[in-house]
């Protein structure tokens, strides 16, 4: 059998991690060849991160991401080059990863390629007119083989008139991911070092612009968070952007004058596995920490009226509060007093999505052929 | 409401004008147009622009042409900040324009969803899934948008080409619009019984190895030809066809004259087909329009570019049913209600 060249392309943070264990799993078989296509902006700085080498990730084969411009002409750009790429000279098949506007860009320029073009992690979707709207949903559009993250993602897809033969039930790649990484995650001790009782705090990871850019949203979720830490000490991830909302908004004066919330700032996947996975509990707004939460078993308050990651929802495991202060303190004192839910993982969650994927690429690719 | 209108066609002109004349008087409309290279890009189909922008575009691979679309519209949405984008068609322009639109967080209307006239062109697919509004002309539209779980979305507004054609016949209301090629509109009715065959060929069929086939085929049925035809077509065409009359491209109302006034048009356009229907002259399509009403009615008839299926078509008399464009008419409105939610 003739090596076939698979090339996985991804473009930002949650992308990378789905993209690692991929790449694994295609070096692991004899009859690919992976091609490690980065596609964000800035790829020397990823390149020499704790996040790329805790990952694993090999060195990249193609940089097709454009580093100047607006977003608009860095899209641009990338979905020139993939155009080529999709064009079947370099590559076999290709995997998109993520669901960022630069994939859906690569995405559209891949969108009449004859190769397998697949989106892996497909069929993620808030409900409603957001989630058919959604950037996820438009990769999975212009996508020819959709291997889902879930049960749910996986009945989704068939909802949305794609067939038999485009979706496959594969599992989460993030499970592969954190199995990947869990070892070094558990004797990283980050939880210590940052001066937290490991299963004795609450762990937030806040991210999207509907908080985040919203004065009075940011406002509700310190409030939110000052009355859990009065019943559990809070560490908040937090980063740049946060810092400068926080700031402007004259909120991170509150914010540290509060005697039981202090700031983390994992460096790399193994630090933030390390802490998430001694958290008693996480309040998030990121799909991926949902997924990630409930790989570890570890509670979830989402704070959001919606998640895409219905799958965490429906094993009992994450709690949709919002930003309601009262309905987080129910679920907060349920953890504490060990009366959250104990929930199972979710069916196909066992950290071999990747090999599913891979088997699905190279059934398509030998069809072809 | 702010509302950019982004076409990337003639057709896609066509079809936005009369939606935009119904938004004009309540909302800030500003209507842009991706124009490729040899197109007239002229919006006059009735509807005044307010403020039109166009965008010459070269012919390049079809992500490059998306990638020059969404880097034009970035801008513009940022200095217009409109709440809605109103797109129509498959063009890789209406999908640049979307993907800018979906990265900024407005709201897409897409006129012509759930049509599909080209299965191997996913544009149109594409804009499906991005538009919050899906505008469909048709039944069989609005169909294959709820197999696709889209239904929540999804109105049969009609087709606006009838408005359209009804609009441009308000241009040149005492029919003075004189046609290119020295033929002289007449108004008689019944029709003229013979007039001229209009041919109109985009870049599928131009580029056919079975294009040089049908010329002769036309010559045979023994009317003039009349060809509007962008430069980088024309030397290629004037070789090829030496009896045809090849004249430069046609704005939208001198093109709605000139379909009213053939014998019947011979095209691979979806748009032109329709557009024959609603002006009542039968129209021979060289590629699907997926268009229900006409190829049911007899009024458009599939051809492919051989001689004995083309003659066999264009001498068939028309059908004896006139085309039922009443069931279309407000079309347009009905859009303009929808996307502006009224």
């Amino acid at each position: 059998m003739s090596t076939l060249n698979i090339a996985v392309v991804a473009a930002e943070r949650g992308g990378f991690v789905r993209a690692a264990p991929l790449l694994a799993e295609l070096q692991a078989r004899a009859e690919c060849r992976p091609q490690f296509v980065f596609a964000g902006p800035d790829y020397v700085p990823y390149a020499a991160s704790e996040l790329f080498r805790d990952l694993r990730l090999p060195y990249a084969d193609a940089v097709i991401g454009a580093s100047e411009g607006t977003p608009a002409e860095r899209i641009a750009r990338t979905m020139a080059v993939c155009e080529r790429l999709a064009s079947g000279t370099d590559a076999d098949a290709i995997v998109l990863v993520g669901r960022s506007p630069t994939i859906l860009g690569c995405a559209i320029a891949c969108a009449r390629s004859p190769l397998p073009v697949a989106h892996a992690d497909a069929g993620l979707r808030l409900p409603g007119i957001a989630g058919r709207t959604s950037i996820a949903a438009q990769i999975d559009r212009a996508a020819n083989l959709l291997p889902a993250a879930s049960e749910q993602a996986h009945d989704r897809l068939l909802d949305e008139g794609r067939g038999e033969d485009t979706v496959v039930l594969a599992g989460p790649l993030v499970g592969d991911a954190i199995a990947a990484c869990l070892e070094p995650a558990r004797a990283n001790g980050a939880a210590e070092r940052a001066g937290l009782e490991p299963k004795g705090f609450a762990l937030a990871v806040v991210e999207s612009p509907a908080i985040i850019e919203h004065a009075a949203h940011l406002r509700k979720l310190v409030d939110l968070l000052a009355r859990v830490q009065e019943e559990l000490p809070v560490a908040v991830v937090v980063h740049r952007r946060l810092a400068q909302r926080l700031e402007e908004w004259e909120l991170a004066q509150i914010a540290g004058e509060l005697p039981r919330l202090s700031n983390v700032e994992p460096r790399g996947y193994v630090e933030f596995l390390s802490l998430l996975d001694a958290a008693r509990l996480v309040l998030t707004d990121v799909g991926g920490v949902q997924d990630e939460a409930t790989f570890l078993g570890v509670p979830v308050l989402t704070l959001a009226e919606a998640t895409d990651r219905a799958a965490t929802v429906d094993c009992g495991n994450n709690t949709l509060v919002g930003l309601d202060a009262f309905a987080a303190m129910q679920a907060v004192v349920a953890a504490v007093t060990n009366e959250y839910p104990r929930a199972a993982r979710p069916a196909w969650w066992d950290g071999a999505a990747g090999g599913r994927v891979v088997d699905a690429l190279l059934q398509r690719a030998g069809k072809r052929s | 409401m702010n509302i950019l209108c982004v076409a990337g066609s003639r057709g896609e002109r066509a079809r936005l004008s009369p939606v935009i004349a119904h938004l004009q008087g309540d909302h800030d409309v500003v209507s842009a147009f991706i124009s490729r290279a040899g197109e007239v890009p002229t919006w006059d189909a009735g509807a005044p622009p307010p403020a039109p922008l166009a965008l010459e575009m070269s012919d390049a691979a079809p992500a490059a042409r998306v990638g020059a679309a969404l880097r034009w519209i970035e801008p513009l949405l940022e200095e217009r900040r409109p709440a809605l984008l109103l797109t129509c068609g498959d063009s890789d322009a209406a999908v640049g324009a979307a993907l800018a639109a979906s990265f900024a967080g407005v709201a897409i209307a897409h006129l012509d969803a759930g049509v599909v006239v080209d299965p191997a062109n996913p544009n149109g697919r594409l804009l499906d899934q991005a538009a919050t509004f899906l505008l469909a002309p048709h039944l069989a539209a609005v169909e294959r948008l709820a197999a696709l779980g889209m239904e929540d979305s999804a109105l049969q507004c009609g087709d606006v080409l009838a408005d359209a054609a009804e609009m441009a016949q308000g241009l040149s209301p005492n029919g003075d619009c004189p046609l290119p090629g020295g033929y002289s509109p007449r108004r008689d009715s019944p029709r003229p019984a013979e007039t001229y065959c209009l041919c109109y060929l985009g870049g599928g069929a131009l580029a056919s190895p079975a294009l040089p086939s049908l010329f002769p085929a036309l010559a045979r049925i023994g009317l003039p030809v009349l060809m509007p035809a962008a430069a980088r077509a024309r030397a290629r065409l004037e070789a090829a066809a030496p009896g045809v009359k090849i004249v430069e491209p046609l704005d939208h109302g001198a093109m709605q004259q000139a379909i009213a006034r053939a014998a019947f048009v011979i095209t691979d356009s979806p748009t032109l087909q329709r557009e024959a229907y609603f002006r009542g002259t039968v129209a021979l399509g060289l590629a699907p329009a997926d268009f229900p009403d006409g190829e049911r009615s007899g009024w458009v008839r599939r051809v492919d570019l051989d001689a004995q299926s083309v003659i066999a078509a264009a001498q068939a008399p028309p059908p004896e049913n006139a085309p039922q464009a009443e069931a279309h008419h407000g079309a347009s409105l009905r859009a303009a209600q929808f996307v502006t939610g009224l």
